[in-house]
């Protein structure tokens, strides 16, 4: 059973402006976008036009940055009310955040930091998820980070903290592949043999990106092709699991539009070639 | 007349009713004008993928902004230049047979006597003719709600002339009344009464002088915040060597339709702008909205992650 | 793990290059200083320095990109020089949450700068704060905004924008940039 009943929306890209003109140009290239939550709020004219000028042309699905879900301190309300009114103007299936923390002790960290892998993190998670979903009736999913600092006192893995903290949440999993292999490959863990440890029936939908390597560290940078070591783990997991949704990141050193429409399709093809996707 | 104690009050106080009437009547026009066009109550359709130029200068602009775009396209491919003292004038090159369409040779026609830009869009017998032609495409337009519905044209009339009855009617009933007793200066409510009027033409006429409906604006709004980035690409390559100096050309001429001359104002085709708006008043949209270079915004657009 | 105080700590190690450095030298005196239990504190000093220090360089490239990407103009006129003055103008200042506090932060600096004519060319002040005055209009309430400029920054750029040479022209020059709440940003060099 999936995590969450919701249409499939097939292979999608993460919205930026920089390509908005070619997107419209070739709308029938994507099936559907993601646009960044935190980019709408406190928005001015033009960019509310610009996201229902999106809406009226694509599906929409939201991804949020900043609302700190794993933050022991609670959830900042007015991010939250202004998080609420992006997504009840766009009515997406569901909508995604990252499992970490961004800000604590008065501090933003303007990043993605990782949790601890512990119950009382996973306690946490539970108790802010449940008051974001009094909040937005939108369905949550919560997507795996890249771990650049691993905090001590873990009494978990990261494949059992993410998989118990779905259980405890009742979210579905946006699945970021790239992550993934990030994490594999800094950190040498064999993802092949443990592949089977990661909750893949709650997954709804795929991220996927390129990165690069700096000083002996694999980076998500989003700022290159997906590599094949991406595309590999990408095509075994849609065989595995029941895709809603794979999307395209790309933040920097946007290509041309069509190499960007090309990474999209070979997606789609892989979607399709496993049935999660007419 | 005696019977109307209105027109007893004395002067200051009969001045403020009037101007009351006057506001009410303005008010009344707008509104009769605003909703005889109700074309925005379904949605406007979905932004083309690849947009008609002359669809969206007709649109835009109507018959001038056709005259624009063409008269710009045709230089684009050699065939006409500007020449001093905004002269349109042919070149030496002549199309090959079935190099350019029906509108596209009337107006390569039309240039051959060198008339200045001003003088194409005041051809009455050329703005016929591009009518005629365009003729298909008005009526695909109207019939998708895009261009104006002659409702608007009738109750503009309506208004225009029930709003000067109201004013002038008001007035004259006083300058009877007051002249029926003696001499007296009734020269600020005549001179009120004449710039009221001109107040309600003007303001019917600005309702109204666009050739979209409500509908039709949405739609080039759409399309304006759609392809605006296509508008800074194409003319960042104006003046560049090689062929990307034609930066409008092909799929790419619709943003003159869309945005207009405005744009060309500081790059080498600054001409085109110069002599069109010295011709026309309504030079297209202006884009002067957003900063080229930096105010997008506000760097808020980092990615996720 | 007091989860809470934890995730505050690391939140300041991240942000705070002193503070790290601080704590790699005598990590039991600075947590039990902030509030760590003597067990969390010895847990938490296990943390790796290299994955840390590598989280707080990523941080601060990814404000130097918001930063670009805020400044574009300016960034392109002063090359390599952007990065290296914004470290120095960020030094010492946690992020704040809006990406236009960095930029803002720059423009601060290369106006100090100015003031003692330590920065070249002279126009890139008038040019970041014309960027800048895009970001401080672009909030959502109402924004009214005056700037004066010394040189003609309309035509500097213009040529920026189109990848050309920048001749400036000094020319004293006023800005206005007004926006009503939600509503559409209207802007207005005028020359004098």
């Amino acid at each position: 059973m999936a995590a969450i009943e919701t249409p499939t929306l097939g292979s999608g890209l993460g919205y930026r402006p920089q390509f908005r003109a070619d997107l419209f140009a070739h709308r029938e290239e994507v099936d559907f976008l993601e646009i960044v939550a935190d980019h709408y709020l406190d928005a001015p004219r033009e960019k509310l036009d610009e996201l229902d000028l999106l809406k009226s042309h694509f599906p929409l699905v939201a991804h949020g940055l900043d609302l700190s879900i794993g933050g022991a301190e609670g959830l900042d309300t007015r991010y939250l009310d202004k998080t609420a009114a992006v997504i009840e103007r766009i009515d997406p299936p569901w909508w995604s955040e990252h499992l970490c923390f961004t800000r604590a002790g008065g501090v933003s960290i303007g990043h993605l930091a990782s949790l601890p892998y512990t119950q009382e993190t996973i306690d946490v998670v539970a108790r802010n998820v449940e008051r974001v979903r009094s909040r937005i009736r939108t369905p949550l999913i919560l997507e795996n980070v890249t771990c650049v600092v691993r905090v001590p006192g873990g009494e978990m893995e990261e494949a059992e903290f993410l998989s118990r903290t779905l259980e405890a949440t009742g979210c579905g999993w946006l699945c970021d592949v790239a992550n993934l292999h990030v994490n594999a490959t800094n950190f040498g863990y064999d993802l092949e043999a443990e592949f089977e440890r990661w909750p893949w029936d709650r997954l709804v939908q795929i991220h996927y990106a390129g990165g690069r390597e700096r000083n002996g560290w694999l980076i998500d940078s989003h700022d290159a092709a997906t590599s094949e070591a991406v595309w590999t783990l990408y095509d075994r997991i849609v065989a595995r699991a029941p895709v809603k949704g794979a999307v395209l990141e790309r933040d920097e050193q946007i290509p041309p539009f069509r190499a960007l429409a090309e990474e999209v399709a070979r997606a789609r093809a892989t979607l399709v070639e496993h049935g999660r996707w007419r | 007349m005696k019977n109307f104690a209105i027109l007893d009050l004395p002067g200051p106080e009969f001045l403020n009713f009037f101007g009351l009437v006057v506001i009410l009547v303005l008010a009344g026009a707008y509104l009769c004008i605003r909703f005889a066009d109700r074309t925005d109550r379904r949605p406007p359709p979905p932004v083309p993928q690849n947009p008609d130029a002359m669809e969206v200068a007709f649109l835009q602009g109507g018959v001038n902004q056709v005259i624009r775009t063409l008269i710009y396209d045709l230089a684009q491919r050699g065939f006409v230049a500007l020449a001093a003292e905004d002269h349109v004038v042919p070149t030496e090159k002549q199309p090959q047979t079935g190099e350019l369409n029906a509108t596209e040779t009337l107006l390569l026609e039309a240039v051959q006597a060198k008339p200045k830009a001003h003088a194409l869009f005041e051809d009455r017998a050329l703005r016929g003719r591009l009518l005629e032609q365009l003729a298909p495409l008005r009526a695909k337009l109207a019939a998708e709600g895009l261009i104006k519905p002659k409702s608007v044209k009738i109750w503009r009339r309506r208004v225009q002339i029930g709003g000067t009855l109201v004013i002038v009617g008001l007035a004259l009933a006083k300058i009877f009344v007051e002249w029926a007793k003696g001499p007296t200066n009734l020269a600020y409510l005549i001179f009120l009464a004449g710039a009221s009027v001109a107040v309600l033409f003007a303001l019917a006429y600005a309702l109204t002088r666009t050739h979209a409906s409500r509908r039709g604006h949405a739609y080039l709004e759409a399309m304006r915040l759609a392809y605006g980035g296509r508008l800074k690409e194409a003319v960042a390559h104006i003046g560049s060597p090689g062929p990307e100096a034609r930066a409008f050309q092909g799929a790419a001429l619709f943003l003159i339709g869309l945005f207009g001359f405005s744009p060309l104002k500081g790059t080498t085709e600054a001409i085109f702008a110069e002599a069109f708006s010295r011709g026309s008043q309504s030079g297209g949209a202006d884009c002067g909205t957003s900063c080229g270079g930096s105010c997008g915004d506000g760097g808020a657009s980092g990615g996720g992650d | 793990m007091a989860l809470a105080e934890t995730q505050a700590l690391l939140a300041r190690l991240y942000t705070d290059d002193s503070l790290r450095r601080e704590f790699f030298e005598s990590p039991v005196a600075v947590a039990t200083r902030l509030g760590l239990s003597m067990h969390d504190t010895q847990r938490l000093a296990a943390i790796d320095r290299r994955e840390m220090e590598a989280f707080a360089q990523s941080l601060i490239g990814k404000r130097a990109l918001y930063a670009r990407k805020a400044l574009p103009l300016t960034s392109r006129a002063l090359g390599d020089r952007f990065d290296a003055l914004l470290r120095e103008a960020i030094r010492g200042r946690a992020q704040d949450g809006k990406s236009c506090a960095d930029a803002a932060a720059l423009v601060a600096l290369l106006q100090e700068r100015f003031a003692g004519r330590q920065i070249e060319p002279l126009w890139i002040v008038d040019l970041a704060r014309f960027e800048l005055a895009f970001i401080d209009s672009g909030r959502p309430r109402a924004a009214f905004v005056l700037r004066s400029f010394h040189f003609d920054v309309a035509s500097i750029a213009a040529s920026l924008a189109r990848g050309e040479d920048v001749s400036a022209i000094r020319k004293r020059t006023f800005g206005v940039w007004a926006r009503p709440p939600r509503g559409r940003l209207r802007w207005r060099l005028f020359g004098r």
